[in-house]
């Protein structure tokens, strides 16, 4: 072939080439999505199975909205690693999602019509940075038909719970009707009849602020069965339940449906409802028929007391106030800071608590605490509680175990049910069966009356996304399940108005201020129990910011080092300001207006001194950020210049050598 | 493969007996970490990560890369030592290869050589040392890029500024796809698959996403696949050259 001919097909072979080059990024592009090593350390861009499969069971689209004020943020740093950490997540929820989930980063400028969306979606500008901006940092979501749902701002020191939080907000627009929670209280939360004032009286807060969030549905006390559709069983003081309906909250549970159980030794509120006498009402619940069938032990008369939580109350007028070791003011130390429920809550007061403990030897089940004592708690008889003059007496029986008492906890694992032998009010079937159910955990139809049935036709009903039961049989009686999802509360009076909230009437009006985290601590773990079964189990994740600890360090010691001398200098001022007026003070404007020299000196000497004091406040302000600036300053030289400095000197000396070698060579 | 071992050994002995390459690593030094203290604002900010370190490197290779490899075959056609490389027993695709492998081994050491700013954040607080290593990773492999399209420009032209100019203004086009000011140019009339392929194209998008911490295989296979397709090119080029 000529040169010319040559010439061509090469030039034409690099245009493919270059075409075939595109096209195969692009293919890359598309046909390896997903393949990817997180290397870093807490995995941070690897989302949790369970948001993950909370993504793929999208099938409807919904748009996220991320409104960040760009312009506004651009000397804040520590807004800005904020937003690049949330962009970066909710980019790979989007990318998971199957295009399910749409992204859209908006900023919100001032007077622009992105703004106004910011607002009618409910986001809050906040106040931000040296000159105060107004900052957008919030992240909005819609849905197919029109739902929407926002997180007004996204707090940094909220970032454990960003996954959660997004995945939560997700979760309720892809199911927008509220959650179904099924109330059974025995006490009167919703209101009854207040025996005191004689009239009726009005349903408790927790549970005015719950109908507010979720459709609450009040069951009776005596039920054969719970409706499928309920999505939390809100369990509270049961106590003398017939064997029917422990059955049914039994198998509610074990059908995969949730639950949030209060229980109490002592709970002061059942008494105060029944009557003045406080006789008539069951002090006490339990529910010790089914928590020995998930190995779960309560302590049903005794009741835990602590000294570092104790709550101070009024036991008279004109008294003072006494300590309360019954009554705890439990704080965030108290609460488990990694689980949703209870992060970030400031205070959750108890009265007259039981504990819980573990009593699965072969570890089946996992009782994770919520709520704990502190360790200077001990264990007393509910009886002693029951008509007690003064609480100061406790104090002085009480000696610490040492122990921390479990007051709340998650019980999740594998249960069995507490009544293997199927139905209760059947004996003659369930022997027949016992056998048989015992071999295999399973019941017989001809043993399942006709809540089983109900039962059966309710699980198929329930869009199988909770039916973890099994065990199962046509009867649809359920004898084990693989996992639960309860929360154990060891009181009942942590609901109760008194210990959280406090009413007051305005001009007719009731005002209602919480002075505790009672109430959140309630709507949370509802909220989290009536999510999805994988966002229960998605618990905080680690910070994604990492600040310089060395110089933080250097920060504290300079702060304590100086902050003395400052205060030292600040008295020195202070002293030399007093004198100055007292001198000018005594001049007697009245009668002469000159000041004699002596006068004009002593003055001028103490404001030259307040001049100096002042400069060195000013020196000891700066030495504060001096050590740090050194440092930074080293930092800076030995990284830009002993590198190449010592590259240097090796080069010299390599060719020195090298022309040494040559000379010797010659 | 021992013809490229040769080649690679050749060049990389060469490199170290002239000033060069004591320059070249002495500028990139020193940029590197004045960049992250001083345009960075390293120490200011306060995070112990190197976001401010990896930022600039896509930068300082867009100048430094080029003028490595511009004299990589401008130089050995302008003074015609290209005839006798083809006369060895070696194919010219292992001599390309070896001398693009030589060139990033020296890159790598380049690299390699900024440590301290690791120790010195190690030092400062306690950053995710998986994120860095990524990081360093996506680096080289980027400076891999851009060398591959340095080398084969470095052979359509005897004159090394030139084979220089052409290298840095592909690089700029490289670079630049990724950027919001490009992307928004096109997005304003072109289809979003368009502009998603030319934002695919860029070094920029790879290497972030490398750079956070996350090794995407389709950032792996786009350098990847730059390397082999430019330095196919490479042998083509010489090929046509060889027929001038």
């Amino acid at each position: 072939m000529n040169t010319a001919g040559r010439r061509r097909i090469g030039y034409s072979t690099l245009v493919v080439l270059l075409l075939v080059f595109v096209a195969a990024v692009m293919a890359s592009n598309t046909l390896l999505k997903g393949m990817r090593l997180d290397l870093t350390e807490n995995n941070l861009y690897t989302l949790s199975p369970g948001t993950k499969s909370l993504l793929a069971g999208l099938d409807e689209p919904i748009n996220l909205y991320l409104f960040f004020s760009d312009e506004e943020t651009a000397d804040i740093p520590f807004i800005r690693t904020y937003e690049v950490r949330v962009r970066e997540l909710l980019e790979e929820m989007a990318a998971s999602s199957n295009g399910m989930l749409r992204l859209e980063v908006v900023d919100p400028e001032p007077f622009s019509e992105e703004e106004d969306r910011a607002t009618q979606f409910g986001l809050q500008p906040v106040n931000l940075g040296t000159l105060g901006e107004n900052v957008f940092f919030g992240l909005a979501g819609t849905n197919g038909v029109g739902d929407e749902a926002a997180i007004p701002f996204l707090q940094p020191d909220k970032e454990p719970f960003l996954e959660y939080d997004v995945a939560r907000m997700i979760y309720s627009l892809a199911h927008p009707e509220k959650p179904v929670i099924g109330l059974l209280a025995g006490v009167p939360m919703s209101g009854g009849f207040d025996p005191t004032a004689g009239r009726p009286s009005s349903p408790w807060v927790i549970t005015q602020q719950v109908r507010q969030l979720f459709e609450v549905r009040t069951l009776p006390s005596s039920l054969e069965s719970i409706d499928a559709d309920v999505d939390v069983l809100w369990l509270v003081h049961p106590s003398n339940l017939d064997e029917k309906t422990l059955y049914a909250i039994d198998q509610f549970v074990l059908r995969g449906g949730r639950a949030l159980i209060f229980v109490d030794p002592l709970a002061e509120i059942a008494s105060a409802a029944a009557g003045p006498s406080g006789f008539g009402a069951a002090n006490g619940s339990n529910l010790d028929r089914l928590f020995d069938a998930w190995g779960v032990e309560f302590s049903a008369d005794q009741v835990v007391v602590d000294n570092v939580y104790a709550l101070s109350v009024n036991t008279g007028f004109g008294t003072r106030p006494v300590r309360h070791i019954g009554l705890a003011g439990l704080d965030a130390q108290a609460m488990d800071q990694e689980d949703v429920i209870t992060a970030g809550l400031e205070t959750i007061n108890v009265g007259t608590a039981g504990h819980f403990t573990d009593a699965d030897e072969d570890g089946g089940v996992t009782l994770t605490p919520l709520l704990t004592s502190s360790p200077e708690a001990a264990l007393m008889p509910a009886a002693r509680f029951q008509f007690l003059a003064d609480p100061g007496d406790l104090l002085n029986d009480f000696s610490p175990t040492g122990e921390r008492y479990v007051l709340a906890a998650r019980l999740e694992g594998p249960i069995k049910s507490a009544f293997p032998d199927g139905p209760p009010g059947d004996d003659e079937a369930a022997d027949e069966d016992e056998a048989d159910a015992e071999q295999n955990g399973a019941e017989d139809e001809d043993a399942a009356p006709e809540e089983a049935a109900e039962a059966e036709a309710s699980a198929a009903d329930s869009d199988g996304a909770d039916e973890e039961g099994e065990g199962t049989d046509a009867g649809g009686h359920l004898a084990s399940a693989e996992n639960v999802n309860v929360v154990l509360v060891g009181d009942v009076d942590v609901l109760s108005d008194r210990l959280w909230v406090q009413r007051q009437s305005f001009l007719g009006q009731q005002l209602i201020t919480a002075f505790a985290s009672n109430g959140d601590f309630v709507t949370n773990a509802l909220d989290n129990l009536s999510g999805s079964a994988e966002l229960i189990g998605l618990r905080s994740r680690a910070t994604y910011s990492r600040p310089f600890t060395t110089v933080e360090a250097l920060r504290r010691e300079a702060d304590a080092k100086f902050r003395a001398t400052e205060q030292r200098l600040q008295a020195e001022l202070d002293e030399t300001e007093r004198r100055l007026s007292e001198l000018q003070s005594q001049r007697d404007d009245a009668t002469s207006v000159l000041m004699t020299p002596e006068q004009q000196a002593e003055i001028q000497r103490f404001l030259d001194q307040q001049v100096r004091i002042r400069q060195e406040l000013r020196a000891v302000r700066r030495n504060l950020d001096r050590s740090i600036e050194q440092l930074g300053t080293t930092l800076k030289v030995l990284n830009i210049g002993v590198m190449p400095l010592g590259l240097t000197l090796l080069t010299l000396l390599v060719f020195h050598l090298r022309r040494r070698h040559r000379k010797g060579q010659r | 493969m021992s013809g490229t071992f040769a080649v690679m050994r050749r060049e990389l002995l060469g490199y170290f007996s002239t000033p060069l390459a004591y320059v070249f690593i002495f500028i990139f030094l020193v940029l590197a970490s004045a960049f992250t203290f001083y345009l960075g604002n390293f120490y200011e900010r306060g995070q112990a990560d190197l976001a401010p370190f990896f930022t600039f490197h896509p930068w300082l290779f867009l100048f430094l890369v080029p003028a490595l490899s511009m004299r990589l075959w401008a130089e050995e056609r302008r003074s015609g030592s290209i005839e006798l490389l083809m006369t060895l027993p070696v194919t010219v695709w292992q001599a390309v290869l070896g001398k693009f492998l030589a060139a990033w081994i020296f890159t790598a050491l380049a690299v390699g050589l900024t440590f301290p700013i690791w120790l010195t954040v190690n030092y400062l607080g306690s950053p995710d040392n998986g994120v860095i290593l990524a990081a360093y990773l996506g680096s080289i492999m980027m400076a891999g890029g851009f060398l591959a399209v340095g080398s084969c420009l470095s052979a359509v032209t005897k004159n090394q500024v030139i084979a220089f100019i052409l290298a840095v203004l592909v690089a700029v086009v490289l670079l630049l796809a990724g950027l919001a000011i490009v992307l928004d140019l096109f997005a304003a009339w072109a289809p979003q698959p368009i502009v998603d392929a030319i934002a695919s194209l860029s070094f920029l998008t790879h290497f972030q996403s490398i750079s956070k911490g996350v090794i995407d295989v389709r950032d792996v296979v786009y350098f990847a696949l730059l390397i082999g397709f430019a330095l196919y090119a490479n042998t083509i080029i010489l090929e046509l050259k060889k027929a001038d």
